[in-house]
């Protein structure tokens, strides 16, 4: 059978009944309903043809066929009540799968936001979540965050803390690591003194060492500390204030220490407090006179205790 | 169409003897006519899984009835792809289909003359089908036997509605021109002894 019109025309060059591409989708229809008329010009001819399958449509079965599968289709309806659609096992197991991934993605990304994962699964996913716009902890900024921590509890900070509770702090001795005194100026001691503001709060700095006895700041040590060396008090106000850490800094490290750089020279058995001051501005309480008082009970590297801390510049003054 | 469709929900015979008087006859001519081999159990099958299914129903009663010939056509195919897995011998098929017929037919009493009638119809009618393909061939039955529109027909076969409107075109076009083989066949070889009417002298015995 072919769809070809040409096809249309018979062989044995019998009368031709019409084209079928004249008949429309109506007369299709009534064709099928049994509504053609037998001498319709293109259908016709298929009347008799539509009639014999419309007729094929009767019932052949007798009454007893009737019967049983009406009251076996009857029962049938009775029995099955509404009861949910069946599910197939496909389903069910792409359900099951579709759930345990979900529940698996909602754990790590939860661990992940505790940061709690290993180091480079916590990367992973922090690289995989970013990218939809979720920032989670990559592991990278704890790690540096425990280099810092390290810094802080290695050598450098337990440099400044032994200075601070050192002998030389507890004896009010020159200035010791602890101190700030970077506020140099106290190293000083004269404008120390001047330099220290009552208002200001204290603020202590663990440094580990500084030249001794006011001489000028190691080179390595940064601007503040040589201000502090020239002008302890004036240069300090000029300096950004060791009060003014960022936020996050005073998280790790207290409200008032400040971080103690990675090059430092190890604590001289006596210091003017200008040691650390590479860290420090010269404003902290470094007043020389503060220092004095504080300088034997200091305990230099606690934190807050900024009087201690200048307690150097105080051995100096 | 609730309230019956209630009363089917519900088992109750009487209503589900009118729609066995409905839909029986159109399900069971469909199924003989897809070539289903017991047409009258899968009949049953059909009407069956309605009953077990018209809970879950919802819809209008052509919507209904579309729905229980997608039954059908399910399971035929679903018999049909059985059936292709192992070799049955298909009784109308036999070689000795026509021997077989003429013995039964005289030894036959007289209750079996009209199943036999039947046969001999079942037969003309898929001679008429025999040359469409087998999308056509569904169209034209859903069409026709089913009494169904052409979007349900479409939505049954999985297919769109023009594809449908296409398919009956074509159907109806090779319908024609088989007729017209027919008509030249009659009229080339005519039989003196026959006084049938047009139609079975169109449709008689292939």
């Amino acid at each position: 059978m072919t769809s070809d019109p040409t096809a249309d025309v018979p062989p044995n060059g019998v009368r031709h009944l019409g084209s079928v591409s004249t008949v429309t989708d109506e007369d299709i229809d009534r064709l099928f309903r049994g509504e053609t008329a037998p001498d319709d010009p293109a259908l016709g001819v298929l009347v008799p043809v539509v009639g014999e399958l419309r007729r094929s449509s009767v019932p052949l079965a007798g009454g007893a066929w009737l019967r049983e599968n009406v009251a076996a289709a009857a029962a049938a309806a009775r029995e099955s009540t509404v009861v949910p659609l069946p599910t197939s096992g496909r389903g069910r197991r792409i359900r099951v799968g579709v759930a345990a991934a979900a529940a698996t993605v909602a754990l790590t990304v939860g661990l992940a936001a505790a940061d709690t994962l290993p180091r480079p699964v916590q990367a992973f996913t922090a690289h995989a979540v970013g990218a939809l716009g979720v920032s989670l902890p990559d592991g990278e900024q704890d790690q540096q965050d425990q280099h810092d921590q390290q810094d802080d509890n290695g050598p450098n900070g337990q440099d400044g803390r032994q200075g601070g509770t050192g002998a030389q702090d507890q004896h009010g001795g020159p200035g010791d690591g602890a101190g700030n005194s970077s506020s140099g100026g106290g190293g000083q001691g004269e404008p120390g003194g001047a330099g220290s503001d009552p208002a200001r709060p204290p603020v202590s700095v663990p440094v580990s060492a500084g030249p001794v006895d006011g001489e000028p700041a190691h080179p390595s040590t940064t601007a503040a500390s040589h201000d502090g060396d020239r002008d302890g008090s004036a240069e300090g106000d000029r300096q950004p204030s060791p009060t003014t850490l960022p936020d996050d800094d005073a998280s790790h490290h207290g409200p008032t220490t400040v971080p103690t750089p990675v090059t430092t020279v190890p604590a001289p058995p006596r210091g003017d407090g200008s040691a650390g001051g590479d860290t420090s501005g010269g404003d902290t309480s470094g007043g020389a006179k503060k220092q004095q008082e504080d300088g034997a009970s200091d305990h230099g590297g606690s934190s807050g205790d900024g009087s201690g801390s200048s307690g150097h510049g105080g051995g100096k003054g | 169409m609730d309230g019956f469709l209630r009363e089917i929900r519900a088992g109750d015979e009487r209503s589900w003897a009118r729609l066995f008087d409905q839909l029986a006859g159109p399900v069971a001519g469909y199924l003989r006519l897809r070539g289903a081999a017991e047409p009258e159990d899968l009949t049953s099958e059909v009407f069956l899984r309605v009953a077990r299914g018209v809970h879950a129903f919802e819809g209008s009663e052509d919507q209904f009835r579309s729905w229980v010939f997608t039954i059908a056509h399910n399971l035929v195919l679903d018999e049909r792809r059985t059936r292709s897995r192992r070799p049955v011998t298909d009784r109308r098929e036999g070689p000795n289909d026509d021997a077989d017929r003429g013995a039964t037919r005289a030894a036959a009493p007289a209750a079996d003359i009209e199943a036999l009638s039947r046969l001999d119809q079942e037969q003309r009618v898929e001679a008429l089908v025999h040359d469409l393909t087998p999308d056509q061939r569904d169209v034209v039955l859903l069409r026709i036997v089913a009494d169904l529109p052409v979007q349900s027909v479409a939505e049954i076969l999985g297919k769109e509605p023009n594809a449908i409107r296409q398919l009956q075109h074509r159907a109806v076009e090779a319908l024609r021109r088989d007729a017209q083989r027919r008509e030249a066949e009659r009229r080339d070889a005519p039989r003196p002894d026959r006084e049938a009417s047009v139609d079975q002298e169109s449709f008689g015995d292939p």
